[in-house]
Protein backbone atom coordinates (compact mmCIF):
# COMPACT_ATOMS: atom_id res chain seq x y z
CA UNK A 1 0.00 0.00 0.00
CA UNK A 2 1.55 3.16 -0.79
CA UNK A 3 -1.15 5.65 -1.00
CA UNK A 4 0.22 6.84 2.92
CA UNK A 5 3.52 8.36 1.67
CA UNK A 6 4.32 9.11 -1.71
CA UNK A 7 2.73 12.39 -2.44
CA UNK A 8 1.80 13.88 0.87
CA UNK A 9 4.89 14.06 2.63
CA UNK A 10 5.37 17.77 2.70
CA UNK A 11 3.04 20.75 2.98
CA UNK A 12 2.65 23.11 0.34
CA UNK A 13 3.00 26.64 -0.23
CA UNK A 14 -0.46 28.11 0.28
CA UNK A 15 -0.48 27.38 4.04
CA UNK A 16 2.87 28.04 4.95
CA UNK A 17 6.26 30.37 4.47
CA UNK A 18 9.39 28.97 2.09
CA UNK A 19 11.30 28.39 5.17
CA UNK A 20 9.12 26.59 6.74
CA UNK A 21 8.37 24.07 3.80
CA UNK A 22 12.79 23.45 3.87
CA UNK A 23 12.43 22.92 7.54
CA UNK A 24 9.56 20.86 7.34
CA UNK A 25 11.29 18.82 4.20
CA UNK A 26 13.97 18.30 6.15
CA UNK A 27 12.51 16.93 9.31
CA UNK A 28 9.56 15.00 7.09
CA UNK A 29 12.53 12.97 5.60
CA UNK A 30 14.37 11.71 8.69
CA UNK A 31 10.85 11.74 11.70
CA UNK A 32 9.01 8.96 12.25
CA UNK A 33 5.20 9.70 12.70
CA UNK A 34 5.27 9.20 16.37
CA UNK A 35 8.27 11.30 16.78
CA UNK A 36 6.28 14.42 14.31
CA UNK A 37 3.53 13.72 17.06
CA UNK A 38 6.12 14.38 20.41
CA UNK A 39 7.76 17.07 18.61
CA UNK A 40 4.25 19.04 18.21
CA UNK A 41 3.40 18.12 21.56
CA UNK A 42 6.29 19.88 22.49
CA UNK A 43 4.94 22.92 20.49
CA UNK A 44 6.28 22.67 16.74
CA UNK A 45 3.30 23.07 14.47
CA UNK A 46 5.66 22.44 11.48
CA UNK A 47 5.76 18.87 12.97
CA UNK A 48 1.98 18.20 12.98
CA UNK A 49 2.04 20.05 9.37
CA UNK A 50 3.55 17.44 8.32
CA UNK A 51 2.04 14.73 10.19
CA UNK A 52 -1.10 15.60 8.92
CA UNK A 53 -0.31 15.91 5.52
CA UNK A 54 0.82 12.11 5.39
CA UNK A 55 -1.82 11.23 6.75
CA UNK A 56 -5.27 13.69 6.28
CA UNK A 57 -6.34 12.25 2.59
CA UNK A 58 -6.41 8.57 3.78
CA UNK A 59 -8.52 9.44 6.85
CA UNK A 60 -10.78 11.57 4.62
CA UNK A 61 -11.23 8.75 2.08
CA UNK A 62 -11.59 6.34 5.05
CA UNK A 63 -14.37 8.33 6.56
CA UNK A 64 -15.87 9.38 3.04
CA UNK A 65 -16.30 5.72 2.00
CA UNK A 66 -17.37 4.38 5.36
CA UNK A 67 -19.52 7.16 5.85
CA UNK A 68 -21.27 7.42 1.87
CA UNK A 69 -22.00 10.58 2.91
CA UNK A 70 -19.47 13.91 2.05
CA UNK A 71 -20.64 15.99 4.64
CA UNK A 72 -20.60 13.58 7.89
CA UNK A 73 -16.92 12.64 6.54
CA UNK A 74 -16.10 16.12 6.36
CA UNK A 75 -17.83 16.19 9.78
CA UNK A 76 -15.96 13.50 11.50
CA UNK A 77 -12.87 14.40 9.57
CA UNK A 78 -12.56 17.89 11.50
CA UNK A 79 -13.49 15.56 15.00
CA UNK A 80 -10.74 13.52 14.76
CA UNK A 81 -8.31 15.77 13.83
CA UNK A 82 -9.59 17.90 16.92
CA UNK A 83 -9.64 14.99 19.18
CA UNK A 84 -5.84 14.24 18.25
CA UNK A 85 -4.73 18.27 18.43
CA UNK A 86 -6.30 18.24 21.30
CA UNK A 87 -5.08 14.67 23.24
CA UNK A 88 -1.53 15.65 22.17
CA UNK A 89 -0.45 16.19 25.58
CA UNK A 90 -1.46 12.69 26.71
CA UNK A 91 0.25 10.86 23.46
CA UNK A 92 2.13 8.33 24.46
CA UNK A 93 3.89 6.72 21.43
CA UNK A 94 2.76 3.41 22.46
CA UNK A 95 1.54 2.13 18.86
CA UNK A 96 2.02 3.12 15.58
CA UNK A 97 0.55 6.64 14.90
CA UNK A 98 -1.57 5.48 12.07
CA UNK A 99 -3.12 2.75 14.41
CA UNK A 100 -4.18 5.72 16.74
CA UNK A 101 -5.27 8.10 14.31
CA UNK A 102 -7.69 5.44 12.86
CA UNK A 103 -8.39 4.81 16.05
CA UNK A 104 -9.93 7.85 16.74
CA UNK A 105 -11.36 8.41 12.76
CA UNK A 106 -13.05 4.88 13.87
CA UNK A 107 -14.35 5.64 17.31
CA UNK A 108 -15.63 9.31 16.46
CA UNK A 109 -17.19 7.92 12.92
CA UNK A 110 -19.37 5.45 15.43
CA UNK A 111 -20.51 7.58 17.54
CA UNK A 112 -21.14 10.24 15.08
CA UNK A 113 -23.43 7.19 13.81
CA UNK A 114 -25.24 6.98 16.57
CA UNK A 115 -25.64 10.84 17.03
CA UNK A 116 -26.89 11.30 13.55
CA UNK A 117 -28.52 7.72 13.26
CA UNK A 118 -32.21 9.24 11.52
CA UNK A 119 -30.43 11.78 9.75
CA UNK A 120 -27.76 9.82 7.65
CA UNK A 121 -28.40 9.75 3.84
CA UNK A 122 -25.98 8.16 1.81
CA UNK A 123 -25.06 10.91 -1.25
CA UNK A 124 -22.77 10.09 -4.35
CA UNK A 125 -19.12 10.10 -3.68
CA UNK A 126 -18.10 10.00 -7.72
CA UNK A 127 -15.26 9.04 -7.84
CA UNK A 128 -12.59 9.34 -10.56
CA UNK A 129 -13.36 6.84 -13.25
CA UNK A 130 -11.49 9.11 -16.30
CA UNK A 131 -9.60 6.29 -17.86
CA UNK A 132 -5.94 6.65 -18.48
CA UNK A 133 -4.42 7.70 -21.74
CA UNK A 134 -1.92 5.21 -22.10
CA UNK A 135 -3.71 1.91 -22.68
CA UNK A 136 -5.56 0.57 -25.92
CA UNK A 137 -9.42 2.01 -25.98
CA UNK A 138 -10.23 -1.57 -25.39
CA UNK A 139 -7.93 -2.08 -22.10
CA UNK A 140 -9.25 1.19 -21.33
CA UNK A 141 -13.01 0.61 -21.15
CA UNK A 142 -12.61 -2.94 -19.27
CA UNK A 143 -10.58 -0.94 -16.44
CA UNK A 144 -13.47 1.52 -16.16
CA UNK A 145 -16.01 -1.12 -16.21
CA UNK A 146 -14.25 -3.01 -13.42
CA UNK A 147 -13.69 0.29 -11.23
CA UNK A 148 -17.07 1.08 -11.35
CA UNK A 149 -18.22 -2.60 -10.41
CA UNK A 150 -15.89 -1.83 -7.56
CA UNK A 151 -16.86 1.49 -6.69
CA UNK A 152 -20.50 -0.12 -6.26
CA UNK A 153 -19.64 -3.62 -4.72
CA UNK A 154 -17.56 -1.53 -1.98
CA UNK A 155 -21.00 0.45 -1.43
CA UNK A 156 -23.19 -2.26 -0.94
CA UNK A 157 -20.53 -4.02 1.60
CA UNK A 158 -21.54 -4.22 5.02
CA UNK A 159 -20.58 -1.42 7.44
CA UNK A 160 -18.39 -4.06 9.49
CA UNK A 161 -16.83 -5.38 6.54
CA UNK A 162 -15.96 -2.22 4.40
CA UNK A 163 -14.87 -0.96 7.62
CA UNK A 164 -12.05 -3.85 7.91
CA UNK A 165 -11.09 -3.71 4.38
CA UNK A 166 -10.79 0.73 3.94
CA UNK A 167 -8.71 0.02 7.42
CA UNK A 168 -6.42 -2.59 5.75
CA UNK A 169 -6.25 -0.22 2.10
CA UNK A 170 -5.91 3.25 3.22
CA UNK A 171 -3.84 2.81 6.16
CA UNK A 172 -1.96 -0.09 5.95
CA UNK A 173 -2.96 -1.62 8.94
CA UNK A 174 -2.26 -5.55 9.11
CA UNK A 175 -4.93 -7.67 10.80
CA UNK A 176 -3.84 -7.10 14.63
CA UNK A 177 -4.05 -3.34 13.90
CA UNK A 178 -7.57 -3.58 12.43
CA UNK A 179 -8.41 -5.56 15.31
CA UNK A 180 -7.64 -3.40 17.93
CA UNK A 181 -9.26 -0.12 15.93
CA UNK A 182 -12.36 -1.74 15.51
CA UNK A 183 -12.51 -3.25 19.03
CA UNK A 184 -12.85 -7.13 17.71
CA UNK A 185 -11.13 -9.88 17.89
CA UNK A 186 -8.16 -11.23 15.15
CA UNK A 187 -10.84 -13.94 13.79
CA UNK A 188 -13.44 -11.47 13.65
CA UNK A 189 -11.46 -8.85 11.84
CA UNK A 190 -9.90 -11.33 9.70
CA UNK A 191 -13.01 -13.17 8.75
CA UNK A 192 -14.77 -10.12 7.68
CA UNK A 193 -12.15 -9.18 5.98
CA UNK A 194 -12.16 -12.12 3.91
CA UNK A 195 -15.54 -11.69 2.67
CA UNK A 196 -14.80 -8.30 2.19
CA UNK A 197 -12.21 -8.99 -0.16
CA UNK A 198 -13.82 -12.37 -1.99
CA UNK A 199 -16.53 -10.09 -2.28
CA UNK A 200 -14.97 -7.48 -4.41
CA UNK A 201 -12.78 -10.04 -6.27
CA UNK A 202 -15.91 -11.71 -7.56
CA UNK A 203 -16.89 -8.14 -8.36
CA UNK A 204 -13.87 -7.29 -10.53
CA UNK A 205 -14.27 -11.08 -12.30
CA UNK A 206 -18.03 -10.90 -13.09
CA UNK A 207 -16.89 -7.45 -15.24
CA UNK A 208 -14.17 -9.37 -16.90
CA UNK A 209 -16.15 -12.35 -17.29
CA UNK A 210 -19.28 -10.22 -18.85
CA UNK A 211 -16.97 -8.48 -20.80
CA UNK A 212 -15.57 -12.35 -23.01
CA UNK B 1 -2.82 -4.76 1.12
CA UNK B 2 -0.33 -5.85 3.29
CA UNK B 3 1.58 -9.07 3.14
CA UNK B 4 -0.99 -10.85 5.91
CA UNK B 5 -3.63 -10.79 4.09
CA UNK B 6 -2.24 -11.87 0.73
CA UNK B 7 -0.37 -14.72 2.66
CA UNK B 8 -3.98 -15.39 4.30
CA UNK B 9 -6.27 -15.05 1.14
CA UNK B 10 -4.31 -14.96 -2.24
CA UNK B 11 -5.82 -11.32 -2.20
CA UNK B 12 -4.40 -10.06 -5.66
CA UNK B 13 -2.31 -6.75 -5.85
CA UNK B 14 -4.91 -6.16 -8.71
CA UNK B 15 -7.38 -5.48 -6.31
CA UNK B 16 -5.62 -2.87 -4.45
CA UNK B 17 -4.23 -1.51 -7.33
CA UNK B 18 -7.99 -1.18 -8.84
CA UNK B 19 -8.76 0.53 -5.41
CA UNK B 20 -6.26 2.68 -5.98
CA UNK B 21 -7.37 4.03 -8.84
CA UNK B 22 -10.37 5.31 -7.68
CA UNK B 23 -10.10 6.37 -3.98
CA UNK B 24 -8.61 9.97 -5.80
CA UNK B 25 -10.36 11.84 -3.54
CA UNK B 26 -8.66 14.34 -1.13
CA UNK B 27 -9.41 16.27 2.36
CA UNK B 28 -10.91 19.47 1.29
CA UNK B 29 -8.32 22.79 1.41
CA UNK B 30 -10.82 24.55 3.67
CA UNK B 31 -10.43 21.84 6.05
CA UNK B 32 -7.07 21.47 6.11
CA UNK B 33 -6.79 25.10 7.07
CA UNK B 34 -8.87 24.67 9.73
CA UNK B 35 -7.34 22.03 11.36
CA UNK B 36 -3.84 23.51 10.86
CA UNK B 37 -5.58 26.50 12.53
CA UNK B 38 -6.75 24.88 15.45
CA UNK B 39 -3.55 22.96 15.96
CA UNK B 40 -1.09 26.54 15.79
CA UNK B 41 -4.33 28.09 18.31
CA UNK B 42 -3.86 24.97 20.67
CA UNK B 43 -0.15 24.94 20.80
CA UNK B 44 -0.43 28.82 21.63
CA UNK B 45 -3.25 28.71 24.47
CA UNK B 46 -1.16 25.88 25.93
CA UNK B 47 2.10 27.74 25.49
CA UNK B 48 0.41 30.21 27.83
CA UNK B 49 -0.70 28.03 30.30
CA UNK B 50 2.53 26.58 30.30
CA UNK B 51 3.19 29.81 31.59
CA UNK B 52 1.06 30.34 34.02
CA UNK B 53 2.03 26.71 35.54
CA UNK B 54 5.62 27.46 35.10
CA UNK B 55 6.32 31.21 36.29
CA UNK B 56 2.71 32.70 37.75
CA UNK B 57 2.18 30.40 40.19
CA UNK B 58 6.17 30.15 41.35
CA UNK B 59 6.08 33.68 41.54
CA UNK B 60 2.96 33.96 43.67
CA UNK B 61 4.28 31.70 46.19
CA UNK B 62 7.81 33.25 46.25
CA UNK B 63 5.96 36.71 46.74
CA UNK B 64 4.08 35.33 49.66
CA UNK B 65 6.77 33.78 51.14
CA UNK B 66 8.93 36.83 51.11
CA UNK B 67 6.38 39.20 52.41
CA UNK B 68 5.71 36.49 55.10
CA UNK B 69 9.25 36.75 56.39
CA UNK B 70 9.32 40.31 55.86
CA UNK B 71 6.52 41.11 58.35
CA UNK B 72 7.68 38.01 60.65
CA UNK B 73 11.45 40.09 61.15
CA UNK B 74 9.54 43.34 61.13
CA UNK B 75 7.21 41.92 64.47
CA UNK B 76 10.63 40.51 65.65
CA UNK B 77 12.31 43.87 65.44
CA UNK B 78 10.05 46.11 66.77
CA UNK B 79 9.51 43.06 70.09
CA UNK B 80 13.26 44.37 71.19
CA UNK B 81 12.45 47.95 71.04
CA UNK B 82 9.40 47.35 73.70
CA UNK B 83 9.74 45.85 77.60
CA UNK B 84 10.03 42.31 78.28
CA UNK B 85 6.33 42.36 78.55
CA UNK B 86 5.63 43.64 75.63
CA UNK B 87 3.16 46.42 74.52
CA UNK B 88 0.11 44.20 75.82
CA UNK B 89 1.29 43.22 79.09
CA UNK B 90 1.74 39.90 78.23
CA UNK B 91 4.98 38.55 78.60
CA UNK B 92 7.07 37.63 75.45
CA UNK B 93 7.77 33.92 74.36
CA UNK B 94 11.69 33.44 74.92
CA UNK B 95 12.67 36.21 77.53
CA UNK B 96 12.60 35.32 81.00
CA UNK B 97 11.18 37.54 83.18
CA UNK B 98 12.89 38.89 85.91
CA UNK B 99 11.78 38.25 89.54
CA UNK B 100 10.02 41.13 91.38
CA UNK B 101 12.10 43.21 93.43
CA UNK B 102 15.86 41.82 91.60
CA UNK B 103 16.04 45.31 91.04
CA UNK B 104 15.38 47.18 94.06
CA UNK B 105 18.02 44.56 95.25
CA UNK B 106 20.48 45.12 92.93
CA UNK B 107 20.80 48.97 93.53
CA UNK B 108 20.52 48.98 97.17
CA UNK B 109 24.08 46.18 97.49
CA UNK B 110 24.83 48.73 94.70
CA UNK B 111 24.67 51.52 96.61
CA UNK B 112 26.50 50.13 99.84
CA UNK B 113 29.08 49.20 97.22
CA UNK B 114 29.65 52.49 96.38
CA UNK B 115 29.68 54.28 99.82
CA UNK B 116 32.15 51.00 100.64
CA UNK B 117 35.01 52.54 97.78
CA UNK B 118 34.08 56.03 98.54
CA UNK B 119 35.32 55.16 102.29
CA UNK B 120 38.05 53.44 101.34
CA UNK B 121 39.27 56.11 98.62
CA UNK B 122 38.98 59.43 100.80
CA UNK B 123 42.71 58.63 102.55
CA UNK B 124 44.31 57.23 99.50
CA UNK B 125 43.30 60.53 98.06
CA UNK B 126 44.18 62.62 100.21
CA UNK B 127 47.69 60.98 100.06
CA UNK B 128 48.89 60.02 96.58
CA UNK B 129 51.48 57.61 97.53
CA UNK B 130 49.20 54.90 98.54
CA UNK B 131 47.26 53.62 96.59
CA UNK B 132 43.33 53.85 95.94
CA UNK B 133 41.70 50.71 96.58
CA UNK B 134 39.06 49.31 94.18
CA UNK B 135 36.96 46.35 95.17
CA UNK B 136 37.62 43.62 92.98
CA UNK B 137 33.46 43.07 91.52
CA UNK B 138 30.98 41.27 93.50
CA UNK B 139 29.58 38.92 91.29
CA UNK B 140 26.15 38.86 93.34
CA UNK B 141 26.22 42.57 93.37
CA UNK B 142 25.47 42.79 89.68
CA UNK B 143 24.78 43.50 86.69
CA UNK B 144 22.10 45.46 86.93
CA UNK B 145 24.28 47.74 89.31
CA UNK B 146 27.00 47.41 86.40
CA UNK B 147 27.21 50.30 83.74
CA UNK B 148 28.80 48.01 80.82
CA UNK B 149 31.39 50.04 79.02
CA UNK B 150 29.91 50.73 74.61
CA UNK B 151 31.90 50.61 71.59
CA UNK B 152 34.91 50.18 73.33
CA UNK B 153 34.85 53.30 75.34
CA UNK B 154 33.48 54.19 78.62
CA UNK B 155 30.35 56.70 78.82
CA UNK B 156 30.25 60.21 80.68
CA UNK B 157 28.18 58.73 83.24
CA UNK B 158 30.78 55.72 83.74
CA UNK B 159 34.21 58.50 83.78
CA UNK B 160 31.93 60.62 86.54
CA UNK B 161 33.53 58.93 89.19
CA UNK B 162 36.79 57.33 89.42
CA UNK B 163 35.28 53.86 90.63
CA UNK B 164 32.87 53.33 87.60
CA UNK B 165 35.68 54.31 85.40
CA UNK B 166 37.87 52.29 86.68
CA UNK B 167 34.88 49.41 86.31
CA UNK B 168 34.33 50.53 83.11
CA UNK B 169 38.38 49.62 82.02
CA UNK B 170 38.13 46.35 83.89
CA UNK B 171 35.02 45.48 81.90
CA UNK B 172 36.51 46.27 78.80
CA UNK B 173 40.52 44.38 79.65
CA UNK B 174 37.88 41.67 80.32
CA UNK B 175 36.16 41.52 76.96
CA UNK B 176 39.36 41.43 75.31
CA UNK B 177 39.41 45.42 74.18
CA UNK B 178 42.78 45.96 75.64
CA UNK B 179 43.47 49.05 73.61
CA UNK B 180 40.86 51.15 74.25
CA UNK B 181 40.94 49.79 78.20
CA UNK B 182 44.74 51.20 78.18
CA UNK B 183 43.57 54.61 76.41
CA UNK B 184 41.15 54.65 79.21
CA UNK B 185 43.33 54.31 81.60
CA UNK B 186 45.20 57.27 80.21
CA UNK B 187 42.62 59.36 80.01
CA UNK B 188 41.97 58.51 83.82
CA UNK B 189 45.09 58.99 84.98
CA UNK B 190 44.86 62.73 83.24
CA UNK B 191 42.18 63.30 85.28
CA UNK B 192 43.33 61.53 88.47
CA UNK B 193 46.86 61.77 88.50
CA UNK B 194 47.06 59.99 92.03
CA UNK B 195 45.16 56.89 91.11
CA UNK B 196 47.21 54.40 91.57
CA UNK B 197 45.55 50.84 89.96
CA UNK B 198 44.52 48.11 92.81
CA UNK B 199 46.31 44.50 92.70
Amino acid sequence: MTLLSSTADYPNTALCGRNRVAYARQMGERLEDSALMLRYREGDVAAFEILYRRHNDSVFRYLLRLSLNRHTAEDVFQETWGKIIRARESYRPTAKFSTYLFRVAHNCFIDHHRRNKRHLHETSIDPDLSPATDHEPEQTTERLLARQRLHESLRQLPDEQRDVFLLSEEAGLSIDEIAHVTGVNRETAKSRLRYAVTKLRAAMADTEAGNE
Amino acid sequence: MNSDLESDHGMSAQLSSEYGAIATESAPEKLDRAILRLATQEVRSSAGAAWRDRWYRPTVFVATVSLSLALILQLNESSFLVSPEGVTGAPLSGITPVPEGAFQDAARATSQQLRQIEVNAKPSMSDSTSAVSVPERNASTTDAGTLLPTNGHCSTEQRANIESWWRCIKELENKGLTQFAELELQALLRDYPQFVAPE
